[in-house]
């Protein structure tokens, strides 16, 4: 009777491990869909704060000769925290004549686009304030001047300039690019109004031409970072060796020239306008998921017009470009390094081509006067029916055809752009 | 060796291998359901949501909701050129036109080939006299793609009507795969005056389905959507709700595709809605 028992146990275990091993290896899912996906919160790099998104552009001295700091140039740290020094210690301002009276000495920051005074500048100053400059003369140093979005001026009274302040702030400019302000005479045919300063480095810039290699990214991780679910992502794998990701609802393309292009319409139109910290911050946290904000990539004073607050389109939409800072020059080709369109629902469109210097092609040499190329690009606009005045000619290397070369951009108002080679003087493109 | 040891061994051995497999099932994720099912009552919600929208239901309402995954396509190398020569035959000329078209001709037949691999043939062959009913059409359609051996065992006729005064008939057969419909790849014949006049063939190779399944959204869930979007489809009866699968159309070798409930009406026309996420894939598509 007992061996019985035994024999019917024995049997009844064997049948429960054939159900138990039945079940586990056909009854449940592979773990990966049993699951629900983890979000894993993938970011690249660090948060930009907003303080060193908007680095002004600083420019110290008189007449014609001026010297200039670039947000990335050396010294452009220690000279901003000095005249912010001023700003905080100056009383609440009130409104002011233009100070185009001023002579002598002179110190300006032009901001890449009006900034929120309270964001950063000082407490003191009105909430409502967008600055787009601030000045300082050494005719009235007690005093420091704002100029507003509109192009109306206010002034903020010192009651003292700190011990030794205006030594060390022209100390902090050695570090900088010596220019010449040139007249409106010397730019002709183009034309230049008298109130745009266009400044050139006194001493032309040696640049050689480079080869570039296009930023690398863990497409992985990007890949992770903004499709949460990887079940529901659809690959496409088109002819022209680009790879499209898609869940229906976004879309992210990889070229294989590392090029990052990525959409959700669904982001679209924005239904809360962003003041521009807030919109700002909503920038860094949107690059920092989707492949980072290397430290050579700037906020271009010069790419105002392009950039947030004022471009907001319909339905509060914000557009802020990136262009990428490398051995002291911007790089600059037809799209911008990075270009963001977002909403406070989200990004809507990306585009991100970020191409580093790679090795030099040849020896360095000086770029020609860019008066020589005044002429050619006179001829090379005749044909526009549009053309804007002249606002801005500066050194910087034309990304194109797998080379970065060295260039004078011709920039114009309203946007318009004629990249000149540097050595040769002949046109390379224009956007 | 003694039996009773033996046995007493094996229940042990037994004992534990059960416990061992126990505990991994208890401590493994829940199993899911393999697959969601509307009630009846849910079914009654489907016709109610499409009548309060002003559509005509005269389909029958798929109760299951399966868990599935997406499925590769690739298009076929040379696929083209082997359908060139079927309607053609061997040593045609081809000519580029600008929009990137490549059209076949000989002797007043043509075949016109899209970037994206579309081929469409084109017959100059004259009209007869023909009272031929809509099946005669459709076996005349069979055939004639048979005799050119493009007849394949995964098509089924999926659409059709009679177009015109003269009686002229549009077959649309669908490509299947594991049994779902692949409601982008085509083949697509018109029968006029007992004359194929025209057929449009785009076809993908499937590669099978990827490793990671999800569950699909119910029949009721994709017509709550349907009927939120703004007018998009013309038909107000709708003769098909199915679960298939959908692409738009891409210039690229190879892709996924993903699974959708495609809501059709009468004339042809159909909304695709994602059967993952719930997207409108695309609206109105012919």
């Amino acid at each position: 009777m007992r061996e019985r028992v035994k024999t019917g146990l024995l049997l009844l275990l064997v049948g429960i491990s054939i159900i138990l091993t039945g079940r586990l290896l056909f009854g449940q899912p592979a773990l990966e869909t049993a699951l629900p996906p983890a979000y894993e919160r993938l970011t690249f790099g660090e948060l930009r704060p907003p303080t060193e998104q908007l680095v002004p552009r600083l420019r110290l001295g008189a007449e014609d000769a001026w010297w200039v700091l670039e947000p990335w140039d050396e010294g452009q740290s220690t000279a901003w925290a000095l005249l912010l020094e001023l700003i905080h210690a100056g009383k609440p301002p009130e409104g002011a004549a233009p100070p185009h009276k001023m002579t002598g000495t002179a110190a300006h920051a032009f901001f890449a686009m009006p900034v929120k005074a309270r964001l950063w500048l000082s407490a003191s100053l009105p909430a409502e304030l967008r600055v787009a400059e601030v000045a300082w003369f050494a005719q009235e140093p007690l005093k420091i001047w704002f100029k507003d979005h509109q192009g109306s001026w206010l002034t903020s009274e010192l009651s003292l300039l700190p011990d030794g302040w205006e030594e060390q702030f022209m100390n902090a400019f050695a570090g900088g690019v010596r220019h010449r302000l040139w007249s409106a005479a010397e730019w002709e045919p183009l034309v230049v109004d008298g109130e745009d300063k266009i400044l050139i480095p006194e001493d032309l810039p040696y640049l050689a031409p480079f080869s570039i290699r296009s930023e690398m990214l863990d497409t992985e991780k990007l890949l992770r970072s903004i499709f949460i679910n990887q079940a529901m992502v659809r690959r496409i794998e088109e002819r022209d060796g680009a790879v499209i990701y898609t869940d229906g609802q976004r879309g992210l393309r990889l070229f294989p020239s590392g090029q990052i292009g990525y959409t959700s319409p669904k982001s679209e139109p924005g239904q809360e306008a962003m003041e521009l910290g807030q919109a700002l911050r909503r920038a860094a946290q949107y690059l920092q998921f989707m492949g980072g904000w290397p430290v050579h990539l700037w906020v271009d004073p010069f790419s105002a017009a392009q950039n947030l607050p004022g471009s907001h389109l319909q339905g509060q939409v914000e557009t802020i470009s990136l262009v990428s800072v490398q051995e002291g020059m911007r790089l600059l080709a037809a799209e911008p390094a990075v270009k963001l369109l977002f909403s406070d629902r989200g990004v809507i469109d990306y585009k991100r081509q970020i191409v580093l210097l790679d090795s030099p092609l040849g020896a360095e040499r000086a770029l020609i006067d860019p008066r020589q190329a005044v002429q050619s690009v006179a001829e090379y606009l005749k044909a526009e029916t549009t053309v804007g005045r002249l606002i801005q000619v500066y050194p910087a290397y034309y990304v194109g055809h797998g080379t970065a070369q060295p260039a004078w951009v011709f920039l114009f108002k309203h946007g318009q752009t004629v990249f000149v080679q540097g050595h040769t003087g002949q046109i390379l493109a224009s956007n | 060796m003694d039996l009773s040891k033996a046995k007493n061994i094996l229940i042990l051995a037994f004992l534990l291998l059960n416990l061992f497999l126990s505990y991994r099932l208890w401590f493994s994720p829940q199993p899911l359901q393999a697959g969601r099912s509307l009630s009846g009552e849910d079914l009654e919600k489907v016709r109610v949501l499409l009548t309060a929208a002003g559509y005509e239901l005269a389909a029958p309402i798929p109760r299951q909701a399966p868990r599935l995954s997406l499925l590769h396509v690739y298009r076929e190398p040379q696929q083209s050129d082997a359908l060139v020569e079927m309607f053609l035959g061997a040593d045609v000329a081809e000519s580029v036109t600008t929009n990137g078209l490549t059209v076949f001709a000989k002797e007043g037949n043509s075949v016109t080939v899209t970037p994206s691999g579309q081929v469409v043939f084109r017959s100059a062959a004259k009209r007869k006299n023909s009272l031929a009913s809509m099946e005669e059409n459709r076996q005349l359609a069979e055939l004639f793609l048979q005799e050119r051996g493009l007849w394949r065992e995964d098509l089924k006729l999926d659409f059709f009507r009679s177009r015109g005064a003269k009686g002229d008939s549009f077959f649309r057969f669908v490509q299947t795969y594991h049994g779902f419909p692949l409601f982008f790849s085509t083949v697509e014949v018109l029968v006029a005056a007992g004359q194929v006049r025209e057929v449009t063939i785009y076809r993908v190779a499937s590669q099978g389905f990827s490793s990671k399944e999800v569950q699909v959204i119910s029949a009721l869930e994709a017509v709550q959507i349907f009927v939120e979007q703004p007018s998009v489809m013309p038909a107000q009866k709708i003769t098909d709700i199915s679960l298939g699968y959908f692409s738009e159309d891409y210039d690229a070798e190879r892709w996924e595709t993903v699974p959708v409930w495609r809501i059709a009406g009468v004339d042809g026309t159909a909304v695709y809605i994602n059967a993952f996420n719930g997207e409108v894939e695309t609206s109105v598509l012919k």
